[in-house]
């Protein structure tokens, strides 16, 4: 009874905390889970019940130091609901917090709660900014945050950003305010340079990892590499193949040598390919590396050197770069391919034959990045070859081409669907596609759990019967129980969102374009999909009335995206009034919606719910619609 | 007929073509279930009175050439944006990551921004990016272009051999006499001329397009007016 009083209690909070700090929503089972540590539960009520009462006896020390085996956010955030005291523990002894999105709760309320953190992990822009559709300048500063965690923890470890503007002051500021600083990564980051970088480089003496991802970083040269003082032995894993300029090369052998720990090592594409083979012998221990440019005009001792010092690197197990890469010089990497779980070719313009020959040498890979010159021979050759495969992403080498340039098809997916049972995530790019190739995948594979298809022609039906895809995606959902992320393209009708509202319950991320015909499609996503946190749209003619009659729905998801749909500009006015734990924020860069009737429909809309209130740092093209904007005169 | 968007993508009409009868049962269950909200939204004049429908259900009562005509005005004023990436494309379609375009054009570095304070001016770059020696090139009676990289051939017979191999699976006729093709490209002026007469580093520099013939008629191939007309039918700009 007493458990359940709780239980009770807690669900008003849950929905205020797990928004405010983890946007992640707590999953009551969890509770169990992190209870249950000991042994398994077998009669959850009655034993669950006397152990929480148990709890109450022990010493906060002794409660601590359990709930500081639990990693998972989602638990940690169950835990803080139990009671208060546990609440009170918890925010004392929580060491990690994610916050996935850094306008739905202010930084001054999280170092506020938790004031002995040690990792933090932000995100910023929304996702479709990778594709030019957030203009530039919409927000997503670090500033604020860096400034309040500078201030309340000195000893601070890890900052892991995703999208969000960087400067150069900021990373100065993290070199000068944490003492202990282990590791940077900034993955889709923009607004810094390398003289930032220098900063860190020159202050963070236990620095381990320093990640720059696909960011793009303002080049000032590659002498940043050079701060790095002597007596710094400590990197474990340093990724810079973002960067365009040389890397001052003296300093990155001396860097690379004298750190006995390095596992992790991509390099630009500026690396020349002859200056490989001595950094490999410097590090012999490296689990992964990125090659910069695999492509060279190398004596035959040059190269025979390169293929001795790739051997000599026994542990690696991931291999990516590979610009402009020759073909005659890949066989320098045979000898490895037999270790290698994860192979990056997605910048690797080489030819179907020469992709084939490497990836069939890789019987252990679980995870290929490629672009679609591989052709469905090669496909099907990986499918033969690579029981163990995971994970495959296909780009296209021609995005914007209307003309296929290569023989890739919907028959490679299904190749590798049929020959791969691990396989459960999945992004591909292909001209053409069939239900009936979509039902054979999801029987196939019913172990998916991200599934993104590009079909590059908007609206393309099934090429077989022109038919729309709906009951191709709609096998999908069906068959994929643990269904996670789906990004759908082709032609489809309002059925496809039918058949998601009703099987993908545990879809959380939804990539939605060129689809649909009216409101009950949008209505039947957020109706339907209970465990859906991140919805994007964009040319979808999806209205108001779904999303007004589904308002309550946007405050358990973190965010939803709609560009050039049929949302009015009215119908944002009246779901940020009624709505105030949402932030409904319009982006036009035409100008102020006032300017136009209500009724027509916005540029652009970002709604997220948020502890926080409306953001500080608007540019002049986003309008927030919050009660004043709501009720003034238009 | 439909209202077409400017690219000429149809829009599909659930109502037009064979739809199942379990979905249009859905559908008249669907709209007669939320009749009694549907005023809710239906009047955007008094804003006064409007609520949100909280439990309800979004109606399906407005017009749908209404709808249509304003969506089509948003989607066509957002859709395209001149000199975004090609002429027609759509902006931020395919999904392809901003930097790995840039990367996959040749294009060494990310363009540079002067948006932050603290970001000095740009540097005068360095390193030219060097000619893009990638070309595409097509071949007489296959549907499939191909793009290649002519610094990994050292001479015309290399890169003839190469291509014939190359096209060689998507097509039945026998391609072991190599003397029965010919080899034509389109140089920086955007002629279309016979191959081989230039040295091979000087070809390498002026060609932008490459195609690959079956010399049924050598005669044809060599009468170069007509030859101009004939490759610019078989390759369409993008």
């Amino acid at each position: 009874m007493y458990f359940c009083h709780f239980m009770q209690l807690t669900d008003n909070q849950r929905l205020a905390l797990s928004s405010s700090v983890c946007p992640s929503r707590s999953n009551p089972t969890s509770l169990s889970l992190s209870l249950s540590l000991s042994q398994p539960i077998k009669k959850p009520s009655s034993i669950l019940c006397s152990r929480v009462f148990m709890a109450h006896l022990f010493p906060e020390e002794v409660l601590e130091h359990v709930f500081s085996f639990i990693g998972s956010d989602r638990d940690r955030n169950a835990i803080s609901l139990v009671c208060k005291s546990w609440y009170e523990i918890e925010r004392w002894c929580r060491r990690r917090v994610f916050v996935g999105n850094c306008y739905a709760v202010s930084p001054a309320a999280v170092v506020r709660r938790f004031p002995e953190v040690r990792s933090v992990e932000l995100k910023g822009k929304p996702h479709f900014a990778d594709f030019n559709l957030v203009p530039e300048g919409w927000g997503g500063y670090v500033s604020p945050w860096i400034a309040a965690m500078a201030r309340a923890y000195p000893w601070l470890e890890e900052i892991r950003l995703k999208r969000m503007v960087v400067t150069d002051d900021n990373l100065e500021l993290i070199a000068r305010s944490f003492k202990n600083f282990k590791v940077l990564v900034l993955s889709f980051c923009e607004g810094f340079s390398t003289g930032g970088l220098a900063a860190v480089a020159a202050n963070c003496r236990n620095l381990r990892e320093l990640d720059l991802r696909e960011s793009e970083v303002e080049d000032m040269g590659g002498h940043w590499l050079s701060h790095f003082p002597d007596s710094y032995t400590s990197l474990v894993s340093l990724n810079i193949s973002c960067l365009g300029s040389e890397v001052s090369f003296s300093a990155l052998e001396r860097l690379v040598g004298r750190c006995p720990n390095l596992r992790s090592l991509r390099l630009n594409r500026t690396v020349p390919l002859d200056r490989l083979a001595n950094l490999l012998r410097r590090a012999p221990q490296l689990a992964e590396l990125g090659t910069g440019v695999y492509s060279a005009e190398l004596r035959s001792d040059d190269f025979s050197n390169l293929v001795g010092a790739l051997a000599g690197c026994r542990e690696l197990r991931s291999l990516s770069g590979f610009w402009d890469v020759v073909p005659a010089y890949l066989p320098a990497v045979y000898p490895l391919c037999s270790g290698l779980t994860s192979l990056n070719l997605s910048y690797a313009t080489i030819q179907s034959s020469e992709l084939t020959k490497l990836i069939s040498q890789c019987h252990r890979l679980q995870r290929l990045l490629v672009l679609d010159y591989i052709e469905d021979s090669g496909l099907e050759a990986l499918a033969a070859s690579c029981k163990d495969l995971r994970e495959l992403r296909v780009f296209p080498s021609e995005p914007f081409n209307r003309e296929p340039n290569v023989s890739l098809t919907e028959q490679g997916l299904v190749s590798v669907s049929e020959g791969c049972p691990k396989l459960q995530s999945v992004l591909y790019f292909c001209r053409q596609m069939s239900n009936a190739a979509l039902v054979t995948i999801a029987r196939n594979r019913p172990n998916m759990t991200r599934f993104r298809l590009c079909i590059i022609e908007p609206r393309c039906p099934d090429y077989l019967t022109l038919e729309p895809l709906d009951t191709g995606f709609g096998a999908i959902v069906q068959q994929c129980k643990d269904l996670k992320r789906l990004s759908l393209s082709g032609l489809l009708t309002d059925r496809v969102f039918e058949y998601i509202g009703t099987y993908a319950k545990k879809l959380e991320m939804l990539s939605v374009a060129f689809a649909g015909d009216s409101d009950l499609g949008l209505h039947h996503v957020l109706s339907g999909c209970d465990s859906l946190r991140k919805l994007e749209i964009r040319d979808c003619p999806f209205g108001d009335k779904a999303l007004l009659a589904n308002a309550a729905k946007l405050e358990t998801m973190r965010s939803l995206w709609m560009s050039s749909c049929s949302v009015s500009f009215g119908a944002c006015k009246l779901l940020g009034q009624k709505m105030p734990r949402l932030n409904v924020e319009v982006i036009d860069e035409e100008g102020h919606p006032d300017s136009r009737p209500e009724s027509c429909p916005v540029e652009k809309l970002y709604i997220y719910r948020t502890v926080a209130g409306p953001r500080f740092d608007m540019p002049d093209f986003v309008w927030t619609m919050d009660e004043d904007s709501a009720l003034r005169p238009s | 007929m439909d209202l077409q968007l400017g690219l000429a993508l149809p829009i599909h009409h659930p109502a037009i073509g064979s739809e199942p009868n379990d979905q249009e049962g859905l559908h008249k269950k669907w709209v007669n279930s939320k009749r009694c909200h549907g005023e809710a939204f239906g009047e955007r004049s008094s804003r006064k009175s409007q609520s949100l429908a909280w439990s309800g259900r979004p109606n399906e009562d407005d017009d749908p050439s209404e709808r249509r005509s304003k969506l089509s005005c948003s989607m066509n004023k957002f859709r395209y944006r001149e000199g975004a990436e090609g002429d027609d494309q759509v902006v931020g379609w395919p999904p392809i990551k901003s930097w790995r375009k840039k990367f996959m054009h040749g294009l060494q570095r990310p363009p540079r921004r002067d948006l932050y304070h603290n970001v000095r001016p740009a540097e005068k770059e360095d390193g030219k990016p060097g000619h893009n020696t990638f070309v595409k090139v097509k071949m007489e009676g296959v549907a499939i272009v191909r793009k290649i990289d002519l610094r990994i051939y050292q001479s015309y017979n290399s890169l003839k051999g190469a291509l014939i191999a190359m096209f060689s699976r998507y097509n039945r006729d026998d391609f072991k006499d190599h003397a029965s093709y010919t080899l034509t490209y389109q140089d920086k002026e955007g002629d279309w001329l016979l191959a081989g007469d230039l040295p091979w580093l000087n070809f390498v520099e002026s060609v932008r397009r490459l195609e690959i013939q079956r010399s049924r008629d050598g005669n044809q191939i060599r009468a170069g007016q007509n030859h101009t007309m004939s490759s610019s039918n078989i390759l369409r700009p993008y």
